[in-house]
């Protein structure tokens, strides 16, 4: 049973008023063909399903659109919904309607769950899908693959998990670098072998003996030891003063900016300014590898004359310079955008580590100059770290810049870094000279109070011995910090392993239930492509999201396929893939929907799709959208039970829709309104187009017309030569084909498609249309599911493609 | 592969439930991305405050 009967849309995208699409010919829900020219909105309807079935629109969201942009832009609350109704008891109608409060979480209605759980898989694809697989990179192509095949939402995560695990590792390195900086504090203050207890304490109580104070067995103890020290420094206030005084005068000389922050920025600036105004044809760079294929492919398939024409990559007519040399310039160009692209990267990131290091920069000496114990008046160091903080400020108000997109980079460093550089460097500036000032008079007033040695000495190793501990305890809590992350960046690891390896492994069982469809599917669709067959899917492991495609060509594998298949042979294997993947995991909802994809079919690869979606899918329910009039004809022809519906022209409220009439409908309207001369163009083309595929199916010999023109009594006449021989003289297609072909109006036809001006009347025109249809209906098998021209079969048989219907010779 | 024929809409959730069993796997981990995968999409960013937390009180976020 075909699922769907009706389907609503309103206020989406490009259709504001509600416009149904209801699946019944009769009684019967069955498909459906809409045709429309480019932007009638027939995207549109592909968009409202995918939205209601998965909940957002992939194809949107790789392009920047969220949510918000799928109302219409009139639609006011409520307005804008999807609901699908179901053909069975088994499902009441699913409905979501849009929340312009809440945009991300629309309202669902009725049995859209269980749609949802009995459709796990898409029901739909674009040829936009199709082209994604044929020119992207190997992942890109794995993301196409998963698009095709479903996976996506796996795939998604696998991604999201791996860029989490790298952000995390980033995390882990930063606290690495805080670690390692604090393990060379205590390193240049107490010079140890190691940073083990045993080693600290062993350094600790050498300075605890020289003042009696004790030995240290455990770090606690050594604290103890330490308040000790403190105690004989406090009991002298000289001492008490010193002290203060070397611990500010060691963060004065800790607080430095460094000198290759400038350099940093210059190297920025200069990398800024050679991408210059080329960054906004960074989006082209993505073209860099298909210009290099097509120029090589190109080389080995043009003579040196056949070197103007269009352009394959940028669709520019090239007459001078010629073809090559256009695209030998495109990739040189490209080539040198990268260059200059990956040099502001380099430049940035470098830049960004840098500010990240020297995040804080003020905080240190802000911190020992607010907990100084000396007299009041003694030592004013506001001026000192006022100008740190600034300098501080100018250092952070790099950062927010270096976001910007590369694209807008230079233009962004243009306007407003020469300002920045100049604020931060007078802020520099003054800082420096007044670091130096304060670093000076300390040292003086240091000097002074050393002149007693044993105060001096207890003084040093007091502050030795305090710095010490506090950086140890610092050091003590980051190497913790570093040992708990480590282990749960190898948990999260592990986990990120194994979902991706059991990732793998759905994929590759996907790729295993699917295979057998997908090489017949390709079979058919390639039936006239000689050698190729057998397309296999191959994942590489050992390459994150990486795909290849490997087919036969004359019995020998050639891997990866791409570099012989065409686009349109590419194509062919994309939707394999995915009606391969839809038969296969949608058991329970056979409704697809196919827009636009016979795009890069030639006209001899289409009936193969008319044949595919007959002989392996006559159980499903098709929504076909084609832009395509040709297409939609052979559509109307070859399934005359499924609805056809054209969107005739696009109004602010959205497509315009109409019955559209197969050929012959059209003609007999025309003779209907007395319009004979428009029913004639209308038959002429229509019956060559039948003949031609009669006396190709019943393998009549055909005069080759190298002018290929005004062909319908030629292939008639043959067609009835090869009828006659093969079935007799007085067999009924034998008289009915003679009947047609001695009709005065078909002559007149003839004439009049050769010459438009020679006069033909409508009732002309209905009798050859009835001679056809007679004709017609003994060639045509009458079964919905085949509904395809019988063939010669061999021993004077001719059989149609289901085998129900036959025709043979007395 | 994952339920009936491997139907990846449901891949992740069945995958993350199957490993949140005790002795499947590191259950603290599979809970924390189970809580933040939602309607097919990871909050990478809560994630990670989640991992770093857990490192921090060595306890899953709650």
């Amino acid at each position: 049973m075909k699922p769907i009967d009706k389907l609503t849309v309103a206020g989406f995208r490009g259709i504001l008023s509600p416009l149904e699409l209801s699946f019944r010919n009769g009684a019967t829900p069955t498909s459906m063909v809409i045709y429309g020219r480019n932007g009638t909105g027939k995207s549109s309807i592909a968009d409202a399903w995918e939205w209601l079935h998965a909940g957002r629109i992939d194809r949107l969201a790789r392009e920047g659109a969220r949510e918000g942009a799928y109302p219409h832009r009139e639609a006011s609350q409520g307005d804008t919904f999807v609901e699908a109704s179901f053909s069975g008891p088994r499902l009441k109608p699913a409905r979501l309607t849009f929340d312009l409060s809440r945009v991300r979480t629309p309202k669902e209605e009725g049995d859209l769950q269980t749609l949802r759980r009995i459709a796990p898989h898409p029901c739909h694809i674009r040829f936009a899908d199709l082209t994604d697989f044929v020119y992207y990179t190997k992942a890109q192509r794995h993301d196409a693959l998963a698009r095709l095949m479903g996976f996506t939402p796996q795939v998604e995560l696998q991604k999201a998990l791996r860029r989490t695990l790298r952000r995390l590792t980033d995390e882990l390195e930063s606290r690495k670098g805080r670690y390692e900086v604090l393990s060379d504090e205590i390193n240049e203050l107490l010079e140890p072998d190691d940073l083990t207890d045993s080693a600290f304490l062993a350094r600790m109580n050498s300075v605890f003996s020289r003042h009696s104070v004790g030995s240290a067995k455990r770090p606690n103890e050594a604290e103890t030891m330490a308040e000790i020290l403190r105690n004989r420094v406090e009991e002298d206030p000289r001492a008490k003063e010193l002290a203060e005084l070397e611990r500010l005068k060691r963060a004065c000389e800790a607080t430095v900016v460094p000198d290759h922050l400038w350099l940093k920025i210059e190297a920025l600036e200069k990398s800024a300014r050679e991408l210059g105004e080329q960054a906004g044809k960074i989006a082209d760079l993505p073209l860099v590898d298909l210009y290099g294929r097509v120029q090589r492919v190109l080389e080995e398939r043009l003579s040196s004359e056949e070197t103007t024409g269009k352009c394959p990559v940028c669709g520019q007519e090239i007459a001078e310079p010629l073809l090559l040399e256009h695209l030998k310039d495109e990739l040189t160009r490209l080539e040198e955008l990268k260059k200059a692209k990956d040099g502001v990267v380099t430049a940035r990131e470098q830049l960004k580590q840098l500010l990240r290091d020297s995040s804080g920069f003020a905080s240190n000496l802000v911190e020992h100059c607010s907990d100084l114990e000396l007299p009041a008046d003694a030592w004013s160091t506001e001026k000192v770290t006022e100008s740190a903080r600034a300098v501080e400020a100018a250092i952070d108000a790099f950062a927010p810049m270096l976001e910007s997109p590369i694209g807008q980079l230079p233009e962004v460093i243009s306007r407003s870094l020469s300002r920045r550089i100049e604020k931060a460097r007078t802020a520099a500036s003054d800082f420096e000279s007044g670091r130096k000032s304060l670093l000076t008079s300390l040292t003086r007033r240091s000097d002074e109070l050393r002149n007693d040695e044993t105060r001096g000495k207890l003084v040093a190793d007091y502050s030795l011995v305090r710095d010490a501990l506090k950086a140890r305890r610092q050091w003590a809590i980051a190497r913790d910090a570093v040992e708990r992350l480590q282990e749960v960046s190898r948990r999260f690891d592990r986990f990120v392993e194994a979902f991706v390896r059991d990732s793998i492994a759905d994929v590759q069982a996907r790729f295993a239930a699917i295979s057998d469809d997908v090489d017949r599917f390709f079979g058919i669709l390639e039936e006239h492509t000689q050698g190729v067959g057998s397309p296999a899917l191959r994942l590489l492991p050992e390459q994150d999201r990486a795909v290849i495609l490997e087919v036969e060509f004359r019995g020998e594998t050639v891997s990866p396929a791409y570099r012989m298949l065409s686009e349109s042979q590419l194509n062919s294997f994309g939707l394999a893939a995915f009606l391969a993947s839809a038969k296969q995991f949608n058991p329970k909802f056979r409704f697809l929907i196919l827009d636009d994809v016979i795009n890069s079919f030639d006209a001899y690869k289409r009936p193969q799709v008319v044949r595919l979606l007959k002989e392996e899918f006559p159980d499903h329910q098709f929504l076909v959208m084609t832009h395509d009039e040709t297409w939609a004809n052979r559509l109307f022809e070859e399934f005359p039970q499924w609805v056809r519906r054209r969107f005739a022209r696009y109004e602010p409220t959205g497509p315009v829709v109409d019955e559209a009439l197969s050929d012959l409908e059209k003609i007999q309207a025309r003779i209907d309104s007395d319009e004979a001369t428009d029913a004639g163009r209308i038959l002429g083309p229509f019956l060559e187009r039948q003949l031609q595929e009669l006396c190709e199916e019943f393998q009549a010999l055909v005069k080759y017309n190298r002018r290929n023109e005004y062909t319908l009594r030629p292939l008639l006449e043959r067609f009835r030569v090869r009828v006659t021989s093969k079935l007799g003289c007085t067999h009924p297609l034998t008289a009915a084909v003679e009947e047609l072909e001695s009709e005065q109006a078909f002559r007149n036809l003839c004439a009049h498609w050769q010459n438009p001006a020679a006069p033909m009347t409508p009732v002309e025109i209905q009798i050859v249309v009835n001679a056809w249809n007679r004709v017609e209906r003994l060639v045509r098998c009458p079964e919905d599911a085949c509904f395809g021209f019988l063939r010669y079969a061999g021993k004077g048989r001719f059989v149609c493609r289901c085998g129900r219907t036959a025709l043979e010779g007395a | 592969m994952s339920g009936e024929g491997g139907m990846t809409k449901d891949f992740v959730d069945k995958w993350l439930e199957e490993h949140s069993e005790p002795g499947e796997g590191d259950t603290e981990v599979v809970a924390l991305v189970q809580r933040w995968w939602r309607k097919g999409q990871l909050n990478e960013d809560a994630l990670l405050r989640g991992l770093i937390r857990m490192a921090k009180d060595g306890t899953e976020e709650r």
